[in-house]
C-alpha cells in the first residue's frame, strides 16, 4: 500500500483520525475523574500533532521535490518556483490550506496541554476532548473531499501549473497563515467553553483561562486582517486596502465578535455577571471562524478570493450543525447555572457601557454578515441583487463611528455606578480635547487639505438618503475628533494611574518618578493598559480609514514628456520599457525569463523639485499569459501615498493609460496595527510567574517573532516602497518568480535583533527559574 | 564503565532537540528536503513513543508519579470562588486608587467581598479538614523516618522562589500561597 508518496501521505491522514478518535474517547472517559485516563488523553493528543507535524512535512517535502504525482503538488507549483514559494503553496489551495489549519491547530494542541498541566484538572479531559473533535472533523474532509495527497489520475506530469502569480507575493507567505492562526486559535476558547459547559463549572476560572487565548486569537485576526489589507493595497492594484469581499468580511467577522468577548469577559471576572452571553460570544466567535472558511470554500457567493468551488460544503455545513447543536444542547442543560448573580445597577456604569459596546460590536458584524449574504438570500425572492463597496461604506461608517465613541466613553465610567461628581471630573479633559480638536479641523483643515466636511453624494432617495449624506459628509471631522476624545481618554488614564502610585509611594516616604510609576503601573495592570495602547492604535486605524475621504482617484492617458497634476505633485510620463531586452533594465529585470515587464517610467516632482521615481508596470506571465498583473508603484509616507498603476501601453507610439491616486493618511492604519498589536502584547506578555510560564513563554516568544517580523517587513518597506526609486530611475528591484526578492537589510536585521533579544530574555528566564 | 542518568524532562526534550538540530544541520549541508524528511522521521518516532506511553497509562502499566499526581488535584467550586472574589477585591482598590469609584461604594463593595471570602475559606476549611490531619500524619511519620537536617535545603529552596505576578492566574497546586498574599 505504501509504495508511493500519495498512498503513504492519505494512510498518514487515516492514522491522524484513529489517533484523534481515540484520544476523544480517552478524553471523554477521563471526565470521570481517572488520573490514569487523562494521562494517557494528554499523550495521545500530542501524538495526534505530531502525526500531523509528519504529515505536511511530508507534503513540504512533495513539493521541494516536485512529486507531480501529487495533484495537489502538481496543480499550486513548478520547477521554476524558489523554495520559499514552493513552501507557500502548501496553504496556497483548498486541499493544502485545510492540512495547514490542522497543523495550526495540532500547534494549539500541543501547547494548550503542556499549559494545561497542573492547571483545570476537571476541564482538561473536556478540552482535549472537543479538541480531538474538531480535529476528526477536518481530517474526514481532507479524507473524503479535499485530500491534499491525492494522486494525479493521468500520472505524474513533467511539471506544474504553478502558483497564482498574485499569491506569489511577500506578503501572502505571512497574510494566510497569520489569519489561520487566528481562525484557529478560537478554537481552544470553544474547547474549553465546551468543557465548562460538560463539567457545569461555569464560575469565573474557566473564563480567566480562555482570556489569554482568545486575545491571542483576537492579535492574530488582528495582524492577519492588516496583512491582507496590505498584500490587497500593494497587490491588486485598484488604489484601496478593503473592498469589502465576502471573504474580507469573512475574516473580520470573527474579530467583531472576539472583541466583543475581551470586554465583556471583564463584567463576568468583575461582577459575576453575562455568563450566558460569554458563552454565546465564544461559540459564536468559533462558529463565524468555521462559517468564514465555509463561505470561502464552498464557493455561495463570488468572490475574488475565494477557492475552486468544490462539495466541501455539505461538510461545514454539517459541522456546523453539530457545533450549533451541542453548544445550544449543553447551554440549555447548564441554564440555570449560567444566570448571573448580579445585575446592572446603573446605566452610568462601565458594565452597562461594555454591554452597549457588545450589542454595537454584535450589530456591526450582523450587518457585514447579512449584506454579505445578501445577494444569496435576495435569489430566494427576486434577482440576484449585489451589494457593493459604496453601500458597505455608507453604512458602515456611522454604526463605526458609534463603536468609536463607546470605546472612548467604556473607560471613564467605574464599575457599579459613578457618581455625578466623578464623571464630571472623567469628562472635562477628553470632552475639552474633542471639542477643541473639532473647532481647530473645522477652522484650519481645509486649508492644510482635510476639511472636516466633505460633501458626498446622496446615496438612496428620501429622508434616509439625506440623513446618511448629511452623516457621510460630517464624517471626517466627527471622526478626528473622536480620535482625539479616544487619545484623551487614554492619556487621562494613564496620568491618573501614574498620580495614584506617586500617592501611594508618597505615603509609605518613598518617590517615584515618572518613567518608573509609568513601567510600574503597566506591569502590575497588563491587560487594562495594554487594553488602552489597544485603543489608541485603533485610533490611528480609524484615522487612516478617513484618508479616504481626503484622497483623490484620477485617470489619464498620457504620451512621453507629458505631465499631470495631482494634488500638490506633478507625475512626468518619461516613457515604457519592456524587460527583459531593454538597456534600461536592471541585472534582475534581464535575468528573469519567467516574465515579459512593460513598465512604464514616471518621475515625480514636488513644487518642481524631483522627490522620486516610480515604475508601475504589467507582468505577463509566460506560463499564464492570459492573465497579466498589475504591478503598483507608490511613494509611502506618513500624509500621503501616491499610488500608481498602468493600465495598457501602445508598444508603437508608447502611449499610456494610468490610474493615479493619491491616498491621504493610509500608513496610519499600518502604524495603528502595529499600535494594537504592541498592545495586545502588553496584555498578554507577563500574566504568568516565571515558575508558571512554561509554554506560554514559547506562545509569547512566537507572537513576539511574528511582531519584530512585521516591524522589520515595514521597516524595510517605508517610507519609500514598491519602485519608487530616487537614485536609479531605471533600476528597480522588483518581485519576480525566477528571481526572488530579498528582504531589505533593514529587515533582515530587525528580524535578527527580535530574535536576538527574544532568545536572551528566554535564557535569562531560564536562568531566574 | 560510565553510568549515564538523564531526567525525565531531558529525556522528554531529547528527541525535539536532536530532531531540530539534524534538521538544521541537513538543511545547512544537504537541502531543505533532507531536512523535512529528518523532521518527519523525529515526528514519526515521538508519535510511536507517545503512543506508547498512553497505551501503557490506559492499561494501567505505567504509574504515576508524584509529580504527575500533585497537578493532577482539581481545586473545589469554592476554591475557585475564593479566587474570583479576591481578584475582585484587588481591583477594586486600584478603581479606589484611581478616584473611580466613591468611598461609600467602595466600603459597601469591599465588606461585601471580604464576607463573601471569609464565607468562602470557612467553607474550604471545614471541607478540607480530612484530608488535612491526614496530610500531618503523613508528614509526621516521614518525619519521624527521614534525617532532621534534609529539611532546611528543602526550606531555603522554597523561599528562594520567585515572587508570583500579582496579575498571574493561579494554578490549582499553589493557589494556597498566592491567595494569602492576596488577601
Amino acid at each position: 500500500m505504501w509504495q508511493s508518496l500519495p498512498e503513504f501521505g492519505t494512510g498518514v491522514l487515516y492514522a491522524i483520525l484513529v489517533t484523534a478518535a481515540y484520544t476523544f474517547a480517552v478524553g471523554l472517559a477521563a471526565g470521570r475523574g481517572q488520573p490514569r485516563l487523562l494521562r494517557s488523553a494528554r499523550l495521545g493528543a500530542y501524538a495526534t500533532a505530531g502525526l500531523t507535524l509528519f504529515a505536511i512535512a511530508l507534503l513540504a517535502y512533495a513539493f521541494i521535490t516536485h512529486d507531480f504525482r501529487i495533484r495537489y503538488v502538481s496543480r499550486y507549483s513548478d520547477r521554476s518556483m524558489p523554495t520559499s514559494y514552493l513552501l507557500t503553496a502548501l496553504w496556497g489551495g483548498q486541499d493544502g490550506s485545510l492540512l495547514w489549519w490542522l497543523f495550526l491547530l495540532s500547534g494549539y494542541t500541543t501547547v494548550c496541554v503542556a499549559w494545561l498541566k497542573g492547571r483545570y484538572r476537571h476541564l482538561q479531559p473536556y478540552v482535549i476532548a472537543t479538541l480531538m473533535a474538531i480535529f476528526g472533523f477536518f481530517v474526514v474532509l481532507m479524507l473524503f473531499a479535499a485530500n491534499p495527497f491525492e494522486a494525479t489520475i493521468a500520472g505524474a506530469r513533467s511539471d506544474g501549473e504553478g502558483l497564482n502569480p498574485l499569491l506569489q507575493n511577500y506578503w501572502m507567505i505571512i497574510h494566510p497563515p497569520s489569519l489561520y492562526m487566528g481562525f484557529v486559535g478560537c478554537s481552544v476558547p470553544f474547547a474549553f467553553c465546551m468543557a465548562a459547559l460538560a463539567t457545569g463549572r461555569l464560575d469565573n476560572e474557566w473564563i480567566i483561562a480562555v482570556r489569554k487565548w482568545m486575545l491571542f486569537a483576537f492579535l492574530f485576526l488582528s495582524i492577519g486582517n492588516a496583512l491582507g489589507m496590505a498584500w490587497a493595497y500593494e497587490e491588486l492594484g485598484w488604489g484601496g486596502y478593503w473592498a469589502w469581499d465576502p471573504v474580507e468580511n469573512a475574516a473580520c467577522l470573527p474579530w467583531f465578535s472576539a472583541a466583543a468577548y475581551v470586554h465583556s469577559t471583564m463584567i463576568q471576572e468583575r461582577r459575576n455577571m453575562l455568563k450566558g452571553w460569554n458563552v454565546f460570544l465564544i461559540c459564536l466567535t468559533f462558529f463565524l471562524t468555521i462559517f468564514g472558511t465555509f463561505l470561502t470554500r464552498a464557493g455561495i457567493i463570488a468572490s475574488v478570493h475565494a477557492f475552486a468551488q468544490s462539495d466541501i460544503g455539505k461538510y461545514f455545513v454539517g459541522f456546523m450543525g453539530v457545533i450549533v447543536a451541542t453548544a445550544a444542547a449543553l447551554v440549555v442543560w447548564r441554564l440555570p447555572r449560567l444566570r448571573g448573580k448580579s445585575q446592572i445597577e446603573a446605566v452610568a456604569s462601565r458594565e452597562a457601557m461594555f454591554v452597549v459596546n457588545n450589542w454595537a460590536l454584535l450589530g456591526g458584524a450582523t450587518f457585514i454578515l447579512i449584506a454579505t449574504m445578501f445577494p444569496k438570500i435576495s435569489e430566494l425572492w427576486d434577482d440576484k441583487v449585489t451589494v457593493g463597496p459604496p453601500f458597505f461604506n455608507r453604512w458602515m461608517a456611522p454604526i463605526g463611528l458609534v463603536i468609536f465613541a463607546l470605546m472612548g466613553l467604556a473607560p471613564l465610567f467605574g464599575w457599579r455606578k459613578t457618581s455625578p461628581d466623578a464623571l464630571k471630573k472623567a469628562f472635562v479633559f477628553p470632552v475639552s480635547m474633542l471639542v477643541v480638536t473639532y473647532v481647530l479641523h473645522v477652522a484650519f483643515g481645509k486649508s492644510l487639505g482635510y476639511p472636516a466636511f466633505v460633501e458626498k453624494d446622496s446615496f438612496y432617495p428620501g429622508i434616509v438618503g439625506v440623513v446618511l449624506q448629511k452623516v457621510g459628509s460630517a464624517l471626517p471631522g466627527i471622526t478626528i475628533a473622536l480620535a482625539a476624545f479616544n487619545v484623551s481618554v487614554v492619556l487621562q488614564e494613564f496620568s491618573r494611574g501614574i498620580r495614584a502610585r506617586q500617592r501611594s509611594a508618597e505615603k509609605r516616604n518613598e518617590t517615584e518618578s515618572f518613567p518608573v510609576a509609568l513601567l510600574r503601573l503597566i506591569d502590575k495592570n497588563r491587560r487594562r493598559y495594554g487594553g488602552y495602547i489597544v485603543h489608541v492604535g485603533i485610533c490611528g486605524i480609524f484615522v487612516g480609514f478617513t484618508g479616504g475621504a481626503w484622497g483623490l482617484d484620477r485617470e489619464t492617458a498620457m504620451t512621453p514628456g507629458q505631465s499631470y497634476h495631482l494634488g500638490s505633485y506633478e507625475l512626468r510620463y518619461e516613457g515604457s520599457r519592456m524587460c527583459p531586452g531593454n538597456p534600461k533594465c536592471s541585472p534582475a529585470e534581464q535575468a528573469d525569463v519567467s516574465k515579459r515587464m512593460i513598465f512604464a517610467d514616471l518621475t515625480l516632482l514636488k513644487g518642481g523639485a524631483v522627490v522620486g521615481h516610480l515604475s508601475p508596470a504589467k507582468f505577463i506571465y509566460h506560463r499564464q499569459p492570459e492573465s497579466p498583473t498589475t504591478e503598483v508603484s507608490m511613494r509611502r509616507a506618513l500624509r500621503e501615498d501616491i499610488y500608481t498603476v498602468v493600465g495598457t501601453v501602445d508598444p508603437q507610439t508608447k502611449r499610456a493609460t494610468f490610474q493615479f491616486h493619491l491616498n491621504a493618511l493610509v500608513s496610519w492604519i499600518w502604524v495603528g496595527v502595529m499600535v494594537l498589536v504592541g498592545g495586545a502584547l502588553v496584555s498578554l506578555w507577563p500574566e504568568l510567574s516565571f515558575r508558571e510560564a512554561g509554554a506560554w513563554s514559547y506562545l509569547r516568544a512566537s507572537a513576539g517573532v511574528a511582531t519584530s517580523s512585521m516591524l522589520a517587513i515595514w521597516l524595510g518597506s517605508s517610507p519609500n516602497s514598491a519602485y519608487a526609486v530616487a537614485s536609479r530611475p531605471h533600476a528597480p528591484v522588483i518581485a519576480s518568480q525566477g528571481v526572488p526578492q530579498p528582504l531589505p537589510t533593514g529587515a533582515l536585521g530587525a528580524v535578527g535583533a527580535g530574535l536576538g533579544l527574544g532568545a536572551v530574555v528566554a535564557i535569562r528566564r531560564r536562568r531566574a527559574r | 564503565m560510565i553510568g549515564l542518568t538523564l531526567s525525565p524532562n531531558a529525556a522528554r526534550a531529547a528527541l525535539p532537540v536532536a530532531t531540530l538540530v539534524g534538521a538544521v544541520v541537513t538543511g545547512v549541508w544537504l537541502g531543505v528536503e533532507i531536512a523535512l524528511l529528518v523532521i518527519a522521521a523525529g515526528a514519526l518516532a515521538g508519535v510511536i513513543a507517545l503512543l506508547w506511553a498512553s497505551v501503557q497509562a490506559l492499561t494501567g502499566e505505567s504509574p504515576l508519579t508524584l509529580d504527575e499526581a500533585l497537578t493532577l488535584g482539581a481545586p473545589s467550586v469554592e476554591e475557585e470562588q475564593k479566587r474570583s472574589v479576591l481578584r475582585a477585591l484587588k481591583d477594586l482598590e486600584f478603581e479606589r486608587s484611581v478616584g473611580k469609584i466613591s468611598e461609600a461604594d467602595y466600603t459597601e463593595l469591599s465588606t461585601r467581598y471580604r464576607d463573601d471570602a471569609k464565607r468562602l475559606i470557612q467553607a474550604i476549611d471545614a471541607g478540607s479538614e480530612f484530608e488535612r490531619e491526614r496530610a500531618e500524619k503523613a508528614l509526621r511519620a516521614r518525619l519521624e523516618k527521614e534525617p532532621a537536617e534534609a529539611l532546611p535545603a528543602q526550606r531555603a529552596e522554597v523561599e528562594t522562589e520567585e515572587e508570583p505576578d500579582s496579575d498571574a492566574e493561579p494554578s490549582d497546586t499553589h493557589a494556597a500561597k498566592r491567595e494569602e498574599e492576596a488577601s
